[in-house]
């Protein structure tokens, strides 16, 4: 392995890991917080890439004709990006109000809510926005040039969100009331109830900042890779992958195996082709059995053990 | 005399009656309604069902797979390549994919199965997922890769002197084999419901600790369901593969085995006859909207999820409710009468 295919694995390693960081704590401090497994992540992961489809300049495409009056929406890709990581946050948080709530701390019946969510949101994406992948235009254009090897700025973008986000996303739990709040629900949900929390409150928090974490996920790779209303299929088996390998409901946890399932999935993909997917799923089964708590549970919620 | 009394008194009666009208009713089905399209549906209803009802056991102990197509895929890959490869009659090779699907679940739920059940969905998924890569990828020679496995051959003709000769080129005939093989299935479920072990597995659904600490041996009992789910899974797969002859991965991905986990929620796993009202439902539905295929996944959905805050014994569990509410108001009724008397 020469160095130029070295570092260019160890960019897209890294570009993986900050995807899968992003989804998976999002997903992680839905399942520390709430107590339930949000399988719909993946579908509010979608929905976010659609959303910045629809608000961004659109390409003309041959295959589809893209209707007048959403042809007239043309924002900025930021400001649209940060559109629709709010809305689907709030949406995320909606959701938690309407139908999750009935449903806390009983993991089965709130999975299968949660599936017949997700059947609803993928299905209605692909009726509504047809069969035809989306494209982005590309807002950071060119190329980095790192140690020979050529990386698009756009793919050295996610690595740069995911940093801050998750950055961010610790020092919320670190050092603010919400997180101080989250933290104390997590770890105790009766105790924290005694103490003043107001656990409906911060599960709506919970939801919002993990929907808006996977709606970032999306955000950065709408204009990388195609939209299409299966897309996050793959991302939501990686994300549970990630919270297992880290420890449900860990934080650091995730991060820690977000990185490791990234570069696995890399190094893999350059050595073994297809048979990393195989690999990784024996890797995450292997665990389970073993070390249920997972490789990296600085913290583990502990979540499991209370109800059911 | 009691005991009798309770068995073959009124309500026992009315359940046989409807279950023999039922059955009359779907055995004289092609007699008086031969269109092929609806045969077909009706296969593949039947060959659903009996997924359907192997998961609803599994589903009673507490757990969900989230692996099942992967199972029907082994079923389906195995039968094809016994019947295919090495020339053995599909009549053999149909056990033979049950119990090649039943054995791959055990070696996966002895390890496994003793997790929690939020665990255990994720094990499944990935079992299934490996399973459905491993036919993608591996030994693309004799799986045929992402070419499919194609040319599985129809079961072998079985001829019944002088009434009739079947030999698998109408959709009657395929229509009589799952119908039968759902009936054996469902004789077999209700068997295992009255059995010690059905006993036992409603036990284990409503207080594993307490069947722990009693004795009752619940990883054996979790075992031996998984793999009756995923012996009539692997049944199925044999009946689906000869019945289409041709079988693609990427025709049992995620979304096919949580169809299958729909039907039971929606139905209900309270009875056997539970999931076969799911899968009745929901592909009822879709047929129904035929002109809107699309649109089906979503109704699914959206009973899912309904059915999980109104109903969560599921719609079979929708008579007793009304009745139960009727008789409530009836009760109500006489009281308000006494009260104004």
């Amino acid at each position: 392995m020469n160095t130029l295919l070295f570092v260019q694995t160890l960019l897209n390693g890294l570009m993986l890991a900050g995807l899968y960081v992003m989804t998976a704590t999002g997903l992680s401090l839905v399942l520390g917080v709430l107590h339930i497994i949000n399988f719909a992540h993946g579908a509010f992961l979608m929905f976010g890439a659609y959303l910045v489809w629809i608000l961004v300049e659109k390409e003309m495409t041959a295959i589809e004709a893209v209707p007048d009056w959403l042809q007239q929406i043309s924002l900025p890709y930021p400001l649209a990006g940060l559109i629709a990581v709010i809305a689907i946050g709030a949406l995320g948080a909606l959701i938690n109000r309407v139908l999750y709530q009935r449903f806390w701390g009983k993991v089965l019946p709130c999975l299968i809510v949660a599936v017949g969510l997700t059947q609803v949101m993928q299905q209605g994406a692909f009726v509504t926005f047809g069969i035809h992948t989306k494209s982005l235009p590309t807002y950071f254009e060119g190329m980095a040039n790192i140690f020979g090897a050529r990386f698009p700025y756009e793919r050295l973008m996610i690595i740069v969100v995911a940093v801050v986000l998750t950055a961010g996303l610790l020092l919320l739990l670190r050092y603010t009331k919400a997180g101080l709040a989250m933290r104390a629900v997590a770890q105790d949900s009766d105790a924290a109830a005694i103490s003043g929390v107001s656990i409906p409150r911060t599960a709506t928090i919970a939801m919002f900042i993990g929907c808006g974490m996977a709606a970032a996920a999306a955000v950065t790779i709408a204009p990388v890779f195609t939209v299409h209303a299966y897309m996050a299929e793959g991302y939501l088996i990686k994300a549970f992958m990630v919270i297992i390998l880290g420890g449900m409901g860990s934080i650091t946890g995730a991060i820690w195996a977000g990185i490791l399932v990234g570069f696995i999935d890399a190094f893999g993909n350059v050595f073994f082709g297809y048979f990393t997917q195989i690999i990784l799923l024996l890797l995450v089964i292997s665990v389970i059995v073993f070390k249920p708590t997972g490789l990296f549970s600085g913290v583990v919620f502990e979540i499991f053990t209370r109800d059911e | 005399m009691m005991t009798s009394g309770s068995l073959w008194g009124m309500k026992s009666t009315w359940k046989w009656g409807v279950g023999a009208a039922v059955f009359l009713f779907f055995l004289t089905l092609p007699a008086w309604f031969d269109a092929e399209y609806y045969l077909h549906a009706l296969v593949n209803i039947f060959i659903h069902s009996m997924v359907a009802i192997g998961l609803r056991l599994l589903w009673r102990t507490g757990l969900v797979s989230f692996g099942t197509a992967g199972f029907i895929a082994i079923g389906g890959y195995a039968a094809g390549l016994l019947s295919r490869d090495i020339g053995i009659s599909f009549w053999l090779s149909l056990p033979v994919a049950g119990v090649a699907a039943a054995v791959f679940a055990i070696l996966v739920g002895i390890p496994t199965l003793r997790l929690k059940s939020s665990y255990f969905f994720l094990i499944s998924w990935a079992t299934g997922e490996i399973i459905r890569l491993s036919f993608l990828y591996l030994f693309i020679p004799i799986f045929g890769g992402w070419q499919g496995f194609r040319k599985i051959p129809l079961p072998d003709a079985i001829n019944i002197p002088w009434l009739w000769e079947i030999d698998f080129s109408r959709k009657v005939h395929w229509y009589y084999l799952a119908f039968f093989l759902l009936c054996i299935a469902v004789v077999i479920m209700t068997r295992i419901d009255r059995s010690r072990i059905g006993t036992a597995i409603v036990a284990l659904y409503d207080a594993p600790d307490l069947c722990e600490a009693v004795g009752v041996p619940t990883m054996y009992y979790r075992v031996f369901a998984f793999a009756m789910a995923c012996f009539f899974a692997g049944v199925a797969g044999a009946v689906y593969g000869s019945f289409n002859t041709f079988l693609h991965p990427e025709s049992f991905t995620i979304i096919q085995s949580i169809e299958t986990v729909s039907f039971v929620i929606i139905g209900g796993a309270a009875s056997v006859w539970g999931p076969i009202l799911g899968v009745f439902v929901v592909k009822g539905i879709a047929m129904a909207v035929r002109g809107l295929g699309a649109y089906e996944v979503i109704i699914s959905g959206l009973m899912m999820i309904f059915v999980m805050l109104v109903i969560p014994e599921g719609l079979s569990g929708l008579p007793r409710r009304v009745k139960r509410y009727l008789t409530r108001r009836e009760v109500a009724e006489q009281m308000e009468l006494s009260r104004g008397d």
